[in-house]
């Protein structure tokens, strides 16, 4: 039997040999990026947006699909150089230094872990009780809106968000296929919900659905205004003119989704064309996920009207008394549009889908590096073993339980940890990367020249210019989170964070390797190069 | 004695000359290549009228104007792996839909780098205190050992069970049946009698290495992705390759029947740790040739209690 030509690169000649393979299919690639995006934020983005006067979400989701994208290109470019698992570990180790690399993946691991249990908190919060209230609203049932608030309690999120860590920990413990199986159908009626709820914000937004009728019909006559009225009374500024800097500021929201899509990067094999796979589907998967967001955006300002969407959010935080809903988050409202049960239930399950497939998501990534470390002797060896049953990383995936649960607690009871607390510790090594992806071409020429990341765009290294765009983008979105503090997204714990987990996982990285040492390793071996002679 | 193994070197002269480095760099007694030295890629440079030529490499179509640049972008292909060969336009044309006359031209490059690779190893290994294995695997023409036999210092294990300072090293480089039928592709019954014939030869399990380019069925050292009937790599339902076990049952079993000490594969490239199989450590170094990385292994052996320390590199 003969390999057949096609799989070989344009160019070039192959014979019978192993591992010849197609890459995994280019809309394969843009659709596990448009998973990663954790699509779900957009509640945040709705319900954030009255607190930036002026701001356009529409247009700061597409400034960030800019800047996203130009960080997705260069996580696409490095993966092309070094197609291997592990992402940034393996960038940063081989092209800066080993222990930039260990410390940027133990953030990232690290602030996974806890966006899976706050994940996990946020299926309670922004997923359950929306769900339920408007259930109870729309039913006229005292026993669904009560459990709608029960699911807004400290308890209610614990317990939440305890079931979704216990559900996903024991789901990726039973192996890979499992995870996938139950994923597979999540993500089929997630994306079915998510096409419900645009048709449903569309007709809203054409009229044929009247969301200040049906919210009057169930809440009283006048509801609607009366909401307005009171915000406006009570100082909210509704009739901002567009503000630049508003939009700017703002736009470190939609970040917080699209940012995410970087990180599938190391499914190249062998066989590599960067202007394919990895390219287009980081780069689309950015894009098609951010054209979501403006879509989801504009037919949500279009069906439920801006001025009520402000002053909902902005009673919400600042005189909740003043507001007849529990909430403020789109589902609830866009659950009015319609106002149906059947087409409440529609509308909303995909944010208690995708929410907890982020949670999942962010499982799978922390439970990787760990396994990683283990394998490469940063952890203890215990982490870098396999169930003989299920060949799941048993170990990997206990660790980050427990870790996710305990932060999942304080994130509950306490409010030490708030929604950004991660952003910016992610956003570092998001920027960290990308600065690295400046000098990547001059710093290690050979090694760019030969491979197919070797791309310029007017003259000059597409990596480069991608690092500079990139570089910009994550700055901001690291320093708009460490200071937005205007509703109390970030705490003072969470801005100390962002640089105390990096310092530890620093300090892990050398005393791990004295450790080593000490037992007979020279762990300097092992990512030195052999000099060529 | 400290042991150095690496495997699925796949033509890249970069790679192999860090490994004839390996001795000095790692101060180790043994060198060990698993198999899989061979590359899968053609590169044509293809001479354009006016005194230029073309190449398409890593999906970057590059236009070289001067004989010094083609001697720097056949450096860096050779490098990475693949074999760069100059021809003209009508000769890249005689090419086109006809797979022997390229096996043919893949014959002949095969063997002509592994020939330059011996040589650089007589030459580099020529007054080092080490000794130095390298082995064929199922992407190797079976014509390749021919030529490593005609090196002064480069042993060829395959097929053997050879004393290594104490211990003893069993060693086969065929492997289960693959998508693509390589050249030493064999049915597992066949792997397993490989293997069966060498055993009775090992004095003491404790001190044996079972050096089988394959990894155990099933180890973790094996997964890669699943494929369909055309080489396309199976998705999962979020888009990532779903990956399997493809690592040998029979090799499994040898192992898990003898439990030797050590257990040294490769094949999977993307598939590299350190793991037990019951008593026996099995390690895999994965491999980054494409890259100019040489992956390996390194391991220290006392007679007496065994494999002292393990440890992965990336040389």
């Amino acid at each position: 039997m003969t390999v057949p030509m096609q799989v070989a690169p344009a160019g070039t000649f192959t014979r019978a040999s192993s591992g010849l393979v197609r890459q995994v299919g280019t809309l394969d690639t843009l659709w596990y990026c448009v998973l990663q995006a954790a699509l779900p934020y957009v509640f945040f983005m709705v319900a954030f947006w009255t607190f930036y006067p002026g701001a356009s979400m529409e247009l700061a989701t597409l400034v960030t699909i800019v800047g996203a994208g130009a960080t997705g290109l260069v996580y696409a470019l490095y993966s092309s150089v070094y197609p291997r698992s592990g992402g940034e570990y393996v960038f940063l180790s081989r092209t800066v230094h080993p222990a930039l690399g260990y410390a940027s993946s133990f953030a990232m691991a690290f602030w996974q872990t806890f966006y899976f249990g706050i994940n996990g908190a946020f299926v309670a919060i922004y997923g359950m009780q929306p769900l339920f209230a408007a259930l109870g609203l729309q039913m006229k049932s005292q026993a669904l809106t009560d459990l709608g608030a029960w699911f807004a309690t400290p308890w209610g999120i614990f317990l939440t968000g305890t079931a979704v860590v216990l559900f996903f920990g024991a789901n990726l413990y039973l192996g890979m296929k499992s995870y996938f199986d139950v994923q597979r159908w999540a993500m089929l009626i997630g994306f079915v919900s998510i096409a419900i709820t645009l048709g449903v914000l569309a007709l809203g937004a054409t009229g044929a659905l009247s969301f200040e009728k049906n919210l009057d019909e169930v809440l009283g006559a006048g509801t609607y205004q009366g909401v307005i009225t009171a915000a406006q009374a009570d100082g909210a500024d509704l009739g901002a003119g567009f503000s630049l800097g508003e939009t700017i500021r703002f736009s470190i929201w939609p970040a917080w989704s699209l940012l995410f899509a970087v990180l599938s990067v190391s499914f190249s094999g062998e066989i590599r064309n960067v202007k394919r796979g990895q390219l287009v589907g980081i780069v689309g998967g950015i894009v098609v996920s951010g054209l979501l967001l403006v879509a989801i955006q504009y037919f949500s300002r279009a069906a439920i009207g801006d001025q009520f969407l402000q002053a909902s959010a902005y009673l919400f935080i600042n005189n909740p008394d003043q507001l007849p809903l529990p909430s403020v988050w789109i589902n609830l409202l866009a659950s009015f549009v319609a106002n149906s049960p059947i087409i409440t239930i529609a509308v909303n399950l995909w944010f208690v889908l995708l929410t907890a497939y982020v949670a999942a998501v962010t499982a799978v990534y922390a439970s990787r590096a760990v396994f990683a470390w283990g394998i490469d002797g940063m952890a203890p060896r215990q982490a870098g073993t396999v169930s003989e049953r299920y060949h799941s990383p048993t170990w990997s995936i206990v660790v980050v339980v427990i870790v996710a649960l305990v932060l999942l607690a304080v994130y509950s009871f306490t409010d030490t940890l708030v929604i950004l607390s991660g952003l910016p510790g992610m956003g570092l090594v998001f920027l960290v990367v990308s600065l690295a992806g400046i000098t990547f071409a001059y710093r290690h020429r050979e090694t760019y020249e030969g491979s197919p990341a070797r791309l310029s765009v007017l003259g000059l290294p597409l990596i480069a210019v991608a690092g500079v765009i990139g570089s910009a983008f994550c700055a901001w979105v690291v320093w708009g989170a460490l200071t937005d503090d205007t509703f109390g997204a970030n705490s003072d714990l969470s801005r100390l964070m962002v640089f105390v987990v990096p310092i530890v996982g620093f300090i892990w990285f050398y005393v791990a390797r004295q450790y080593r040492m000490s037992r007979g390793t020279n762990v300097d071996l092992q990512f030195k190069e052999i000099p060529v002679e | 004695m400290r042991l150095y193994f690496c495997s699925d070197l796949h033509a890249s002269d970069r790679c192999w000359l860090k490994f004839l480095a390996a001795p000095k760099f790692y101060g180790a007694d043994v060198i060990i290549i698993g198999g899989d030295i061979t590359g899968k890629f053609i590169v044509p440079i293809i001479a354009q009228p006016g005194g230029t030529w073309t190449s398409q490499y890593m999906g970057v179509e590059r236009r070289l104007a001067s004989r010094d640049d083609v001697a720097r972008l056949a450096a860096m292909i050779s490098n990475a792996g693949s074999y760069p060969v100059e021809m003209s336009l009508e000769e890249y044309g005689s090419y086109d839909g006809r797979q022997e006359r390229i096996d043919g031209l893949f014959g002949v490059q095969v063997l002509e780098r592994v020939r330059h690779w011996v040589q650089l190893a007589d030459e580099r290994l020529a007054n080092v205190d080490a000794r130095c294995f390298v082995q064929g695997a199922n992407d190797d023409f079976l014509e390749v050992d021919d030529v490593l036999r005609t090196s002064r210092r480069i042993e060829v294990p395959e097929g053997r069970v050879v004393d290594v300072d104490g211990f003893q090293m069993l060693s086969v480089g065929y492997g289960n049946p693959t998508p693509w039928n390589c050249p030493r592709d064999i049915s597992e019954e066949e792997l397993g009698e490989r293997i069966e014939r060498l055993t009775p030869e090992i004095v003491d399990m404790r001190r044996a290495i079972f050096n089988l380019h394959v990894p155990p069925w099933g180890s973790q050292l094996d997964l890669a992705p699943r494929l369909d009937a055309d080489f396309n790599v199976v998705a999962t339902s979020s888009g990532e390759p779903e990956m399997v076990p493809v690592g040998s049952t029979a090799v499994h079993d040898a192992i898990v029947r003898h439990q030797p000490l050590l257990g040294l594969h490769g094949h999977i490239h993307e598939s590299k740790g350190i793991k037990r199989l019951g008593a026996t450590i099995i390690a895999n170094p994965g491999s980054e040739y494409q890259e100019g990385l040489l992956d390996g292994v390194l391991i220290d052996l006392d007679p007496s209690e065994g494999v002292v320390n393990i440890q992965l590199v990336t040389g």
